[in-house]
């Protein structure tokens, strides 16, 4: 009962954390340094068969976060948040690393090393008697294509990042896609 | 472009998928262990031997479980629950393995002690330990409910220690520790039993878990107070009695399971004295029994429950004195081989069911 209050009032602060971004964001004509704000849907491939499931699994959800992708040189940090589900189970990410990006045929790629932590919790537990839900650590490795469509929108053609979670006190290596849209605040990159 | 191929990437993704669902792998098994207060532990086996417990394990049954059954569909899961005289029906996810119980529980007996289901899943069989020591017959609804068979229980003289149906299904046979005896029922056609022309049968120096081979001619029972397997025939006519076999044959210390690989061939032992297994080949005309000459597997502290995999690839051995399940490959000569795969459950098991 206390991880799911727990996992409830993290989900809240994460929501009211967006909250008050947004109108700081929008609020600002001019930031010193560029920042962008991105969001989509994401796809995950979990490895659930480390967790005694028949297969692994299918997971849909969405994928955001919050980086400044040029604070030196096309070196970067980027703030990544994701949530995904299927019937059987759904995982948070919250993770954060250095980014860098460059610009190649009017397009911008970028490679990305994140760490931090992830949330798994059964939706399916059955009659159990522990709550299952595990908070641990995590890594993603992983990268991209930015497609700009105007000065602040952008398209994320794709992410893919090679995702590492530890849950239940197992590894599971697991590949996540993600695409969505770009809204870029302050200054442009050279 | 680029927006294209990721698309198609994506759309290839979903579509491989199959959406939210999984899919179910038919190259692993589901299998469940109960023991401890009140603990149901799912283990998912894989093609390999490769045991993983399933995430949510420990489940809950009622107090003290006793024995296990899964019924041939896969869906459905029954638990008996000793000091509460009572059986839990548990539905399986097969995805997760994980088991959700459906209430309320059917009550049984004084101190249901063990559980047999005939291949078809239409009945389930329940040994009661109570004062007036009996055999429950129950009928299994298409949702898994149970319902008493009329003419149920069978009344027996003492307390059963378990319950072993041949594989045709036709005849049950309970041993009784305090009467050296085995009584031999016959299943009707309703899941109601008849006592077999001359039950029970006495056998020399005790009775222990039962083994039938595949073919249903012969009774395998070890004897704890000699460390023997006596190999009874079980005959035409009456139908269902038991004849004298070829004989004793020695095991380990105090035998206490039996089983068969399910061609028959050959016989595994568990002995709760030692942690040893004993391994024979079966004489398919007469039941003799030889020892293997390959080296006897190691078992964890005191097995005390013996199961072949339905595939006849593996045999499982729970152990109460390590609480662990001991894992071994039947290599192509019948001999027993121990794998790495064996687990710690946590609590002492004291029953084993695998998914058909």
């Amino acid at each position: 009962m206390e991880i799911r209050v727990v996992f409830t009032v993290l989900k809240k602060a994460t929501a009211l954390f967006f909250l008050a971004c947004c109108p700081l964001l929008s609020a600002q004509k001019q930031f010193p340094i560029g920042a962008e704000v991105w969001g989509g849907y994401s796809y995950l491939r979990f490895e659930a068969s480390q967790l005694g499931f028949a297969d692994d699994l299918n997971l849909h959800g969405w994928n955001g976060g919050l980086s400044l992708p040029d604070l030196y040189r096309g070196f970067g940090v980027a703030a990544d948040i994701s949530g995904h589900y299927a019937s059987e189970m759904e995982e948070y990410n919250f993770l954060i690393g250095p980014q860098y990006s460059f610009e190649l045929k009017g397009m911008r790629l970028y490679g990305h090393g994140l760490f931090g932590k992830a949330r798994d919790r059964l939706r399916q537990p059955g009659t159990t008697n522990f709550e299952p839900s595990d908070l641990h650590k995590a890594l993603a490795f992983g990268g991209g294509v930015d497609i700009p469509v105007s000065n602040r929108f952008s398209f994320r053609a794709l992410q893919a990042d090679y995702l590492i979670t530890n849950a239940f006190n197992t590894t599971q290596h697991n590949l996540r896609f993600s695409t969505g849209l770009i809204v870029r605040f302050g200054k442009r990159s050279e | 472009m680029i927006a294209t191929l990721a698309c198609v990437v994506v759309s290839a993704l979903l579509s491989c998928g199959g959406g939210n669902t999984s899919s179910s792998s038919s190259s692993s098994r589901l299998a469940y262990v109960v023991g401890g207060q009140t603990n149901v532990v799912g283990l998912r086996i894989n093609s390999s031997g490769g045991i993983q417990v399933v995430l949510g394990s420990p489940f809950v049954a009622g107090n003290g479980p006793s024995s296990v059954v899964v019924h041939p569909s896969n869906k459905f899961l029954f638990v008996a629950n000793q000091i509460e005289h009572t059986i839990s029906l548990f539905t399986i996810d097969q995805s997760s393995g994980a088991v959700t119980e459906v209430l309320p529980r059917t009550p049984v007996g004084i101190s249901p002690v063990a559980m047999t289901m005939d291949s078809g899943g239409k009945f389930l069989f329940v040994a009661d330990q109570g004062a007036n020591p009996a055999v429950y017959s129950f009928s299994i609804g298409a949702n898994g409910a149970l319902t008493a068979v009329n003419g149920s229980p069978a009344l027996l003289g003492a307390a059963p220690s378990g319950l072993t149906l041949t594989a045709a299904a036709n005849l049950l046979y309970v041993p009784v520790p305090n009467f050296s005896a085995i009584y031999a029922f016959q299943v009707n056609s309703d899941g109601s039993l008849t006592p077999v022309q001359g039950s029970p049968f006495v056998v020399s120096d005790g009775v222990a878990t039962l083994a039938v081979d595949p073919a249903g001619k012969f009774l395998f029972v070890p004897n704890p107070s000699t460390g023997t397997i006596t190999v009874l025939l079980i005959q035409s006519s009456p139908a269902g009695s038991l004849g004298t076999g070829p004989g004793a044959f020695a095991a380990g210390t105090s035998p206490v399971a039996a089983t068969t690989d399910p061609t028959g061939a050959y016989l595994y032992v568990a002995n709760f004295g030692t942690t040893t297994l004993n391994q024979y080949s079966v004489d398919a005309n007469t039941g003799s029994l030889t020892k293997l000459t390959a080296a006897a597997p190691t078992t964890g502290t005191n097995p005390t429950f013996i199961i072949p995999d339905p595939n006849g690839k593996y045999v499982f051995v729970g152990n109460q004195g390590s609480s662990s399940l001991s894992e071994f490959i039947i290599k192509p000569d019948g001999s027993l081989a121990t794998t790495s795969n064996s687990i710690t459950i946590g609590v002492q098991p004291r029953s084993l069911a695998i998914e058909k």
